[in-house]
C-alpha cells in the first residue's frame, strides 16, 4: 500500500509539472522561431529587454487575474485600472489631484497601490455579499476606470520629464534584467507560494473547486474571495504604475484590451475557466507567450491587423488542445 | 435454462425483448465490465444490483449509448443494436432516466418533455423552425396522464417537487415510444409516500408491456417491485435470481461475496446520560419551529420524517449553514453562538451533508486535499501548511476507515460513491468533533461499504462523540439509533425510544398524527 503510493505521487507530480513544461516548451518553440526568422534582432539585449517588459506587464496582471479565475470568477477591470493607476500615479506626482499640492514619489506609489486594492475590495464585497456576476461588476469598472482616467486627464499624457527618478522602475535593468521584471518575478513568488504552501491556498483552490462544500468545511469563502480580487486590484495598479513609468508618462489610452491577452494567456496556462485550477507559472507562461508572438510579429513586420488574427487562432487552438486533453484523461 | 425458468410465470413473454451478450468494457486501470450477460422481459421489472463499482451504471450507460463497448453484443427485439449516443439510443425504444435528473428547471413541463424533439409546425412554418406547441402539450397531456401526474403542462420544472420532475423524467421516457426503461436509482431522493406513487406508476408500465431496468440499493424495494434480479459484482455477473424465491441474505450474498453479519449494528455499549449538544427553541420562519432536543455524549439520535420534514434543515441551522431566526445551543452545557460553519466548526460540530458531491467534497481534488479542508488550522504553522503531517494525518485515515484509492493523490471524483462518503466521514473525523451530524450517511452507497459507515459509527459513539443522524431508511435508524426524534413540518412530533419505536410509530408522527397513549 504504501509503497503503491509512493510510485503514484511520483507519476502525478511529473505530470502535473509536465503540464506546465507543455506551454514552456511550446514558449521555447516560438522563441526558437522569431530567433530563425529574425537572427540579428531578437537576441540582441535590447529587444530581449523589451520581450521582458512586455512578460512584466502582462503577468503582473495575470497574478490577480489567474487567482480570481481559480475561484471561479473573472476580472475585465484590469486592463482599464492599469491605466487608470498609471494617470494617478503620474497626476500625484507631477499635477496634484483636484487642485491639491503634488506628493513624492513613494507616497504616491503607495497611495495608487491602495487606491488599486481598494478597486478589488470594492469587486470583492459586490460578489460576495450581494451576489453580483463578477463579469458585471468588473464591466463596470472597465468602463468607468477608463472613463475616470480619460476624465481626470482631459485626454491628454501627463508627461514625466526625462530626469524624474520614477523613469527607473520601468526602464531601468539590473544586471541586464529589467527592475519591472525582477519585480514581477517577486510577485509571482510570493503568490506561488501562498497558493501552493499555505492554508490560504489551500483554501483558495477548495472554493473554486466547490464554494458549498467549502463553506460547509468551515472556510470563509467570503474573505477568500476578498482576497483574490483585492490582489488582482493591486497587481492592477503595480502594472500601472511600472507601465507609466515605462512609457514616461500617465495615459488614459494605455492598457486597452489588457485584460482580454491575460485571460487568454491564462487560459493558455492550462487556468480553467471553470475554476479550481490553474498556476501562477502557467498563467505567467501563457502572458509570455501572447508577449513574445506580439514582440516577434512586431520584428517580422506582420499586419498589426493580421497580428490579432493570429493571437486569437492560438487562442483557439491552445484552448482546444487543453479540452481534448481533458476529455481523454 | 435461464428463460425456462421464467417461462413459468405467464405474465411474461418468452424471449427477452433485451439481451446482452459478452459486453465488456475497461477504463484506465479498471476493468469496470468483464463479459457480462444481461436479459431484460417485456412486461417485467428487471433490478440490476451490486456495490458501487460493480458495473452497474457502466453497463446502462452502454445501453443508453454513452459509452461504447470494447466488446461484446446487445440485442433488441432479437436486432443487433449499437447506439452510437443517447440520442440513438431512445430512437431504438430504451430511455434512461439517471439519478439526477436531465430537465432544464427554468422550462415548463411540456417543453421538457419534447427537448430536442420537438414536433415541428405543419408546413412552411415547420420548415423555418416553428415547432406545434399545440401538438406537444395534447402529447404531453396523454403522457402525464399515463404516468397519474397531477400537474399542468404548464408548470415551471423548478417549481415542481424532485417526485413531480421524475413523473416529468419518465412522461420524458415514453413520449420516445419507449420499449425500455431504466431507472437508476429512482426511489433515492424521495419520500416514503412518493415512492409509493412512483412503484404504481412502474405496476402500470409493466401492465402496458414495457421491461423496466431497475437499479437500487434499497433491497426492500427489490421486493417490493421487482420480479427479478440480476447481480453484478466486480464487473461481472454474480447472479440472478427469481425474486419470489429470493432472501435478502441470497441477494446480499451475492453483492458482497460474502453474508453480511446483521448483529454487529446492534451490538454497542449504552449512551451515556451526559448532555454533550442541547438545543433550545430553535426557530428558522416557515421551516423551524421550536425544534428542542438534547443529544448525550456517545448516543446516536436517529432524526426521522418525510422527505421535506425539516431535517436536514434543523441540521443547517445548527451548523450555521442557514441563519437560524432564534434559538440557543448549548455544547457541553456552555452556550454558543453559531452563525456560520466555520464558528460551528470551532465549537466542536462537524456535518456530513446530504449531497456528498455537492456538498460534501471538492470532486476535483485530491483525497489529501479534502481530507485537509476542514483542518487546515490544525495543520498549519504560521499559515504555512506542513505537508508531511497533512500526508500523515490523513494516510492515517485512509487507513482507519479502509478507504479504497490507489493514492492519496487521486481525485475523489475517481472514487466509487461508498469510498467518496468514506473521505467526507474522514475529513470530519480528523478534526475531533464533539457532535457528528450525518445526513443520509448511506444514500446511494452499497451494502459493503454501508456496513463500514455503521462500524465507523459505532466505534465513534465509544469514543464518546454524539450523533445525529437523518435517515429515510426506517430499518436503517430503526437499527442505529438510541434514540428517534421524528419531524413533521418542521416540529419535532416526537420520540422514541430504542425499545418502543416501531416503523408503524415512526409513520404514524411522520404523518403528523399524535401517537395514542399506550
Amino acid at each position: 500500500m504504501a509503497v503503491e503510493t509512493k510510485t503514484n505521487k511520483k507519476v502525478r507530480t511529473s505530470f502535473a509539472q509536465f503540464r506546465e513544461l507543455n506551454v514552456f516548451i511550446a514558449f521555447l518553440l516560438l522563441f526558437i522561431f522569431f530567433y530563425s526568422q529574425s537572427p540579428k534582432v531578437f537576441l540582441k539585449p535590447a529587444n530581449l529587454a523589451v520581450i521582458m517588459r512586455f512578460i512584466a506587464t502582462f503577468g503582473m496582471l495575470s497574478i490577480g487575474e489567474v487567482l480570481i479565475i481559480i475561484t471561479g470568477g473573472i476580472d475585465l477591470s484590469v486592463g482599464s485600472l492599469t491605466a487608470l493607476t498609471g494617470v494617478l500615479v503620474a497626476t500625484f506626482m507631477l499635477k496634484g489631484l483636484a487642485g491639491l499640492p503634488t506628493i513624492g514619489m513613494v507616497p504616491s506609489i503607495i497611495i495608487v497601490l491602495c487606491i488599486g486594492t481598494l478597486f478589488g475590495l470594492w469587486h470583492g464585497f459586490f460578489v460576495t455579499k450581494l451576489r453580483i456576476p463578477p463579469f458585471i461588476i468588473t464591466l463596470g469598472t472597465w468602463l468607468m476606470a477608463r472613463g475616470l482616467a480619460s476624465f481626470i486627464t482631459r485626454g491628454y499624457p501627463i508627461v514625466f520629464p526625462s530626469e524624474s527618478p520614477f523613469l527607473v522602475l520601468g526602464q531601468g535593468s539590473l544586471l541586464g534584467i529589467p527592475i519591472s521584471f525582477i519585480i514581477l518575478v517577486v510577485f509571482a513568488s510570493i503568490v506561488s507560494i501562498i497558493l501552493n504552501r499555505t492554508r490560504l491556498g489551500y483554501r483558495i483552490y477548495a472554493v473554486g473547486g466547490n464554494a458549498e462544500a467549502s463553506r460547509l468545511s468551515g472556510v470563509n469563502v467570503d474573505r477568500i474571495k476578498l482576497f483574490c480580487y483585492a490582489t488582482s486590484g493591486f497587481m492592477a495598479a503595480v502594472t500601472g504604475i511600472l507601465l507609466a513609468s515605462r512609457l514616461g508618462q500617465g495615459t488614459p489610452t494605455v492598457g486597452s484590451a489588457y485584460e482580454l491577452w491575460v485571460i487568454a494567456g491564462a487560459v493558455i496556462g492550462g487556468t480553467s475557466l471553470l475554476g479550481g485550477e490553474g498556476t501562477i507559472l502557467g498563467a505567467i507562461l501563457g502572458a509570455a507567450i501572447v508577449g513574445t508572438m506580439q514582440n516577434g510579429m512586431i520584428l517580422l513586420n506582420v499586419s498589426s491587423y493580421l497580428q490579432d488574427v493570429i493571437l486569437g487562432a492560438v487562442l483557439v487552438i491552445a484552448v482546444v488542445y487543453d479540452t481534448l486533453r481533458r476529455l481523454r484523461k | 435454462m435461464r428463460i425456462g425458468e421464467v417461462n413459468l410465470d405467464q405474465k411474461t413473454t418468452k424471449e427477452p425483448i433485451l439481451t446482452i451478450k459478452g459486453i465488456s468494457k475497461a477504463f484506465p486501470g479498471v476493468q469496470a465490465l468483464d463479459k457480462v450477460e444481461f436479459e431484460a422481459y417485456a412486461g417485467e421489472v428487471t433490478a440490476l444490483l451490486g456495490e458501487n463499482g460493480a458495473g452497474k451504471s457502466t453497463l446502462m450507460k452502454i445501453l443508453s449509448g454513452v459509452y461504447k463497448a470494447d466488446e461484446g453484443e446487445m440485442f433488441l427485439n432479437g436486432t443487433k443494436i449499437e447506439p452510437q449516443n443517447p440520442h440513438q439510443a431512445q430512437e431504438l425504444g430504451i430511455s434512461i432516466i439517471y439519478q439526477e435528473f436531465n430537465l432544464t428547471p427554468n422550462q415548463n413541463v411540456y417543453t421538457n418533455i419534447f427537448l430536442g424533439r420537438e414536433p415541428m409546425a405543419r408546413g412552411l412554418a415547420g420548415k423555418l423552425g416553428f415547432v406545434d406547441s399545440r401538438l406537444m402539450r395534447q402529447h404531453s397531456e396523454k403522457l402525464l396522464a399515463q404516468v397519474g401526474a397531477h400537474f399542468g403542462n404548464d408548470r415551471l420544472v423548478n417549481s415542481l417537487s424532485v417526485a413531480e420532475q421524475q413523473m416529468v423524467e419518465i412522461a420524458k421516457a415514453l413520449s420516445v415510444q419507449a420499449k425500455v426503461i431504466i431507472m437508476d436509482e429512482p426511489t433515492s431522493a424521495l419520500g416514503k409516500e412518493e415512492v409509493k406513487v412512483l412503484f404504481d406508476i412502474i405496476q402500470d408500465l409493466k401492465k402496458q408491456g414495457l421491461a423496466i431496468i431497475f437499479i437500487t440499493h434499497r433491497l426492500e424495494e427489490v421486493f417490493e417491485i421487482a420480479d427479478r434480479a440480476i447481480v453484478f459484482r466486480d464487473g461481472r455477473r454474480a447472479g440472478e435470481v427469481k425474486v419470489a424465491e429470493a432472501t435478502t441474505e441470497q441477494l446480499i450474498g451475492l453483492m458482497v461475496g460474502r453474508a453480511l453479519d446483521r448483529s454487529q449494528v446492534h451490538e454497542r455499549v449504552a449512551a451515556t446520560q451526559e448532555v454533550v449538544l442541547k438545543v433550545q427553541n430553535l426557530n428558522r420562519k416557515g421551516v423551524l419551529h421550536n425544534i428542542s432536543f438534547e443529544l448525550h455524549r456517545g448516543e446516536i439520535l436517529g432524526l426521522a420524517g418525510l422527505v421535506g420534514a425539516g431535517r436536514t434543515e434543523t441540521a443547517r441551522a445548527l451548523f450555521g449553514a442557514d441563519r437560524m431566526d432564534s434559538g440557543e445551543i448549548y455544547i457541553d452545557g456552555k452556550r454558543v453562538e453559531i452563525t456560520s460553519p466555520d464558528s460551528a466548526v470551532k465549537a466542536g460540530l462537524a456535518l456530513v451533508p446530504e449531497g456528498r458531491q455537492t456538498q460534501g467534497l471538492v470532486m476535483i481534488q485530491t483525497v489529501e486535499k479534502n481530507i485537509a479542508l476542514p483542518n487546515l488550522d490544525a495543520l498549519s504553522q504560521h499559515n504555512f501548511v506542513n505537508r508531511g503531517k497533512t500526508r500523515h494525518l490523513v494516510q492515517t485515515y485512509v487507513e482507519k476507515m479502509n478507504i479504497r484509492t490507489p493514492s492519496l493523490e487521486q481525485r475523489v471524483l475517481n472514487l466509487s460513491g461508498g469510498n467518496q462518503q468514506k473521505v467526507v466521514l474522514a475529513k470530519w473525523l480528523a478534526s475531533n468533533p464533539k457532535v457528528l451530524i450525518l445526513d443520509e450517511p448511506t444514500r446511494g452507497i452499497d451494502v459493503g461499504a454501508k456496513a463500514e459507515v455503521y462500524e465507523i459509527m459505532n466505534d465513534l459513539v465509544q469514543q464518546g462523540i454524539g450523533i445525529i443522524m437523518i435517515s429515510s431508511e426506517m430499518p436503517e435508524i430503526l437499527a442505529i439509533s438510541d434514540r428517534i426524534l421524528v419531524m413533521y413540518e418542521g416540529r419535532i412530533m416526537g420520540e422514541l425510544t430504542r425499545a418502543n419505536a416501531t416503523q408503524e410509530r415512526i409513520m404514524t408522527l411522520a404523518s403528523g398524527q399524535v401517537l395514542e397513549a399506550s
